[in-house]
């Protein structure tokens, strides 16, 4: 059965993030009193994504590298988008991912109190990618650098849980569809399956949030409709952790979240050997 | 139900006076790490923190990441059934409902006293050469798994990752997540364990007090192999693994119970194993019992058998502290009295002269002079003759040989201290790495890869056969069903309608009475000339069988003719015979001869594999005799060089009483000097 390798540190997998960092994500989604610049929304993603991986990976005398991580920006140019004492490295162990956020950052979050009302906090917040907007749109050329990646990656890791890659963008590629790329992503293989190919949109175009939806019909435009259609169907343990999260699943329910919140696919993710077919 | 992720509950815990609303937690701080934020422990189902309460007391807290089933029930079942239990391995812990606020709404967290310990693998691969340490929570793991067995519990997830060695050394399961308890029985599982830990028989509907039988046997017979053999863990466990010794594909193919045979306190152990690995069914798992297995103790003691220091330590010491040193006597002189007394007296006369000198000068000098330097003159030599002098000076020689002999024992003393200190790096504390070299295989090992060895060069031959073998069978497929053609059209040839031939038919009713009615039926035809009663010669034939038979009434004539015939039919059926195979016959026994390659490739491959394996254990187990050996020569080597510390420590204190006796005796005789001569 696919999707059910061991993630352990004999047999670790990858996590590739490929980030849109084109101009276009300047702009500004949401409304009312969250109004945020969509690089933001990406980046803050990203952050808290690496975070969760790295608290989901600790263990007594610290971090193992089940997983490693790689992180590509796409706008201005194509390239690594770690900050701080990563920058410029491709593929990096979690345990140095652990151990070297760009900075901590200062917070303050309203959060509910419980009786109605708001209470103001203040949070330290891990950041190891800074929100960048600049530049042209080259998403087939940064889907195909990762693709490279997870190439590598397979071939040095034959039989591990197939790699993971989260594309997160605005959707609007300057260099042509990127549907070629996706494919060939989604065709690299482990023993024990595909890639996972996940995207996140993050678009101005209103219409109601979707997490792992299984049709594209209340999508409201062509770059949502292609997004979904270029992300891999959630295999089945997934659909289960979904499920067990109140969200509705079927065969066709696929990795792509729209303007809505994609860190529980950390939530999905066993480590070690689980007998996966939980109620 | 979504459940917060672990950095939810992380940035939670950045305020824990809002976050909790036990007192001991609220208002508590979180162990944090380096980089200042909250330190996690995660597993699949939950992340646990480390707090300290205002008071300073530590408690780990579990934040659960995913939803389990009735938890709350399944707390409240477990806590109870755990309160009877009471047993130094259990983890107390307090169900809180509504234990934690995170992203404005509670959830619930499991309070428990914060263990300082390691998990199970961890902690091995640090006391891997340690075998008490692993005997003693080999045993302390048997003992936790019957206490469970006898109360009718299940943990459900008994694996590396809910064992923890505390700083004692001490075994504590945590992790009651699964625990099967009676009432919870209609319940069903919360989950099915860890994969390299569990049957694969194991589905959700197994749920009751046998849960655990599998997983026991697993992790016990691992810890006790280690126990005897901590090489198993470099041989059977790759870095990083998550498991022991054993994963799930050892459960199915087993090869790993061939590889580990051999060494005869294994035996029972495996067949613990054979039997929980071949049970069709759960409910054939044994019982965990390990009463048929040797104990870890015995497995430590097992062949360790070697010499050591306590055996020389407790040779008898004398103990020369314990006795008085002679005391510093008063000599005197024995002899020569007459002698010092007369230049005593002299002396005096001498002495007396001095006052004399006043008055009478030349004669007061004269009596001194003489009186003193007689006596002088008396006194040295016979105080010089006294044997007490002799003495003195043996007793002061004496004294310095003693200093130089407790100089010199002192100097070994430091030696052979420092040597074992040397040593100590090989001592038996230390680990010993199994060397790559000069491990040769035991003859039995050695006799068994033979053995293999041969069985896989037969397997290679008969690969390399099967090539020719092809072309052979190829080659008579092929005249088989040239053959066929030849027999097929030969057989269309009635003989009575050969008429061409010149046979008549009374001839042709001759040859169907020998049961030859077509060409098919013969295989040749002999002419005698001249032979015969007519003399016009006879013809015999060769049958399909073999058998050979005269046909009456043929002539050699007749005999030729049928030969010539049947020869010329021979010709035309083989010239239109096929040259070769059709495609789909080649197809088929090339096919056929696929299929027998790749059984024998994949029989030579398991060979191989088997070999290989076999190679390692043998390796691994000449290696682990060297060890063995090294660890008891340097086990042995330790014992020799704490026996030579023990023996110059022994001469030191025998040479500092031989020099404290000879200095005794050296002062006794100093006393003696000339005054004691003379003024005695
Ligand atoms: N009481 C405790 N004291 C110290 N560490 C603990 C305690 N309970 C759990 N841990 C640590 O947290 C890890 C995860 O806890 P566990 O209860 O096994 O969670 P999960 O159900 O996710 O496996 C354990 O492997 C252990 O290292
Ligand atoms: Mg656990």
């Amino acid at each position: 059965m696919p999707y059910t390798a061991e993630i352990s540190r004999a047999n670790p997998t990858c996590f590739v993030f490929v980030v849109d960092q084109s101009g276009s994500m300047q702009d500004q989604i949401g409304g009312g009193e969250v109004v945020q610049r969509k690089a933001q929304v990406v980046s803050d993603a990203i952050n808290r994504l690496l975070y969760e991986l790295t608290l989901k990976c600790a263990k007594e005398e610290g971090v193992r590298d089940y997983f490693h991580v790689a992180c590509l920006g796409y706008g201005a140019s194509v390239g690594s988008a770690f900050a701080g004492a990563l920058r410029e490295r491709e593929m990096v162990p979690l345990s140095e991912i652990a151990t070297n956020p760009a900075r901590l950052e200062e917070r303050t979050k309203k959060t509910p109190d419980g009786a109605g009302g708001l209470v103001e906090q203040t949070v330290k917040f891990p950041v190891w990618l800074d929100p960048v907007a600049d530049g042209g749109t080259p998403m087939t050329q940064a889907l195909a650098q990762a693709r490279r990646l997870v190439s590598d990656w397979v071939d040095a890791h034959p039989s591990c849980f197939p790699p993971v890659v989260l594309h997160l963008t605005d959707g609007e590629s300057t260099d042509g569809d990127p549907s070629t790329a996706t494919q060939g992503i989604m065709s690299l293989l482990s023993t024990d399956g595909n890639a996972l190919l996940f995207n996140l949109h993050v678009s101005s175009a209103g219409g109601t949030p979707a997490t792992f939806p299984d049709n594209d019909a209340a999508l409201p435009d062509q770059f949502a409709k292609l997004l979904f259609s270029i992300s891999s169907y959630l295999p089945e343990h997934m659909k289960v952790y979904a499920k067990q999260q109140g969200l509705a699943t079927s065969d066709g329910t696929r990795g792509f979240v729209y303007n809505a919140d994609v860190t529980s696919i950390v939530q999905f993710l066993d480590i070690g050997t689980r007998a996966s077919d939980l109620r | 139900m979504k459940y917060p992720s672990g950095a939810d509950y992380a940035e939670a815990l950045q305020n824990t006076a809002a976050c909790f609303r036990d007192p001991e937690l609220a208002g508590g701080t979180v162990q944090s790490t380096p980089l200042g934020m909250p330190r996690a422990i995660s597993g699949n189902f939950a992340s646990v923190f480390c707090i300290v309460s205002p008071r300073g007391k530590r408690y780990a807290i579990k934040c659960f990441t995913r939803h389990i089933v009735d938890q709350q029930d399944r707390y409240v079942a477990v806590s109870t059934a755990l309160a009877d239990l009471d047993r130094p391995w259990q983890v107390a812990f307090d169900y809180q409902q509504y234990g934690i606020f995170v992203q404005g709404r509670w959830y619930p967290l499991l309070k428990m006293e914060w263990i300082e310990a390691q998990g199970l693998l961890p902690w091995l691969e640090e006391h891997l050469h340690d075998s008490e340490a692993i005997a003693d929570v080999t045993a302390e793991f048997g003992a936790a798994v019957s206490d469970l067995q006898s109360a009718g519990l299940a943990h459900g997830d008994l694996q590396h990752g809910n064992l923890l060695v505390d700083r004692a050394g001490r075994l504590r399961v945590i992790d009651y997540d699964g625990m099967f308890v009676q009432s919870l029985a209609n319940r069903g599982a919360a989950e099915m364990g860890h994969l390299n830990y569990q049957s694969p028989l194991r589905t959700m509907d197994d749920f009751d007090q046998t849960l655990d039988r599998f997983a026991a046997w697993l992790i016990y017979v691992s810890l006790l192999l280690l126990v005897d053999d901590p090489g198993l863990w470099i041989q059977f466990h790759d870095e990083g693994e998550e498991k022991l010794l054993f994963g799930r594909d050892d459960f199915v193919d087993q090869e790993v119970l061939e590889a580990l045979s051999g060494p005869p306190e294994f035996d029972p152990a495996l067949q613990s194993l054979r039997s929980c690995w071949d049970a069709d069914d759960l409910a054939q798992v044994p019982p965990f019992d390990p009463a048929a297995l040797p104990t870890p103790s015995e497995m430590l003691s097992g062949d360790f058998v070697v010499s050591t220091a306590p055996a020389a330590a407790s040779r008898a010491r004398r103990t020369r502290s314990a006795e008085p040193l002679p005391p510093v006597e008063d000599l005197e002189f024995c002899g020569g009295l007459l002698l010092s007394r007369t230049s005593l007296a002299l002396a005096v006369v001498g002495l007396l002269g001095l006052p004399l000198a006043v008055f009478l000068p030349v004669a007061g000098a004269a009596v001194a002079v003489a009186g003193l330097l007689t006596a002088v003159l008396i006194a040295v030599p016979a105080y010089r003759s006294q044997p007490e002098n002799d003495a003195r000076q043996s007793a002061a020689a004496e004294l310095a040989a003693r200093r130089h002999d407790r100089e010199v024992a002192e100097d070994r003393l430091a030696e052979v201290q420092q040597g074992e200190r040397g040593g100590g790096a090989r001592g038996p504390g230390r680990t010993v790495v199994p060397s790559q070299r000069a491990a040769s295989p035991s003859q039995h090992d050695a006799q068994r890869l033979r053995e293999l060895e041969a069985e896989r060069a037969r397997a290679h031959d008969a690969l390399q056969e099967l090539q020719s073998t092809e072309a052979v069978r190829l080659r008579d497929a092929l005249s088989r069903r040239q053959e066929t053609h030849v027999q097929a059209l030969l057989k269309a040839n009635e003989i009575d309608r050969a008429i061409l031939l010149g046979v008549n038919r009374s001839l042709a009713r001759q040859l169907a009475s020998r049961g030859v009615f077509t060409a098919a039926d013969l295989t040749s035809v002999e002419v005698i000339d001249g032979g015969g009663r007519s003399g016009r010669g006879q013809t015999m034939v060769v049958l399909r069988s073999g058998r050979r038979v005269k046909i009456d009434g043929f002539t050699a004539a007749n005999g030729k003719s049928l030969r010539s015939w049947y020869l010329g039919e021979v010709a035309k059926a083989q010239a239109s015979a096929p040259i070769a195979l059709s495609a789909s016959e080649t197809a088929k026994i090339r096919q056929g001869i696929e299929i027998e390659r790749r059984q024998l490739k994949s029989a030579q491959a398991r060979l191989m594999k088997r070999i290989s394996q076999e190679n390692r254990m043998a390796k691994h187990r000449a290696q682990n005799g060297q060890v063995r050996e090294r660890q008891n020569d340097s086990r042995n080597a330790a014992a020799a060089a704490r026996r030579l510390v023990l023996g110059a420590q022994d001469d030191l204190e025998e040479a500092q009483w031989a020099e404290q006796v000879a200095a005794r005796r050296a002062e006794s005789y100093a006393r003696l000097n000339v005054w004691r001569f003379l003024l005695r």
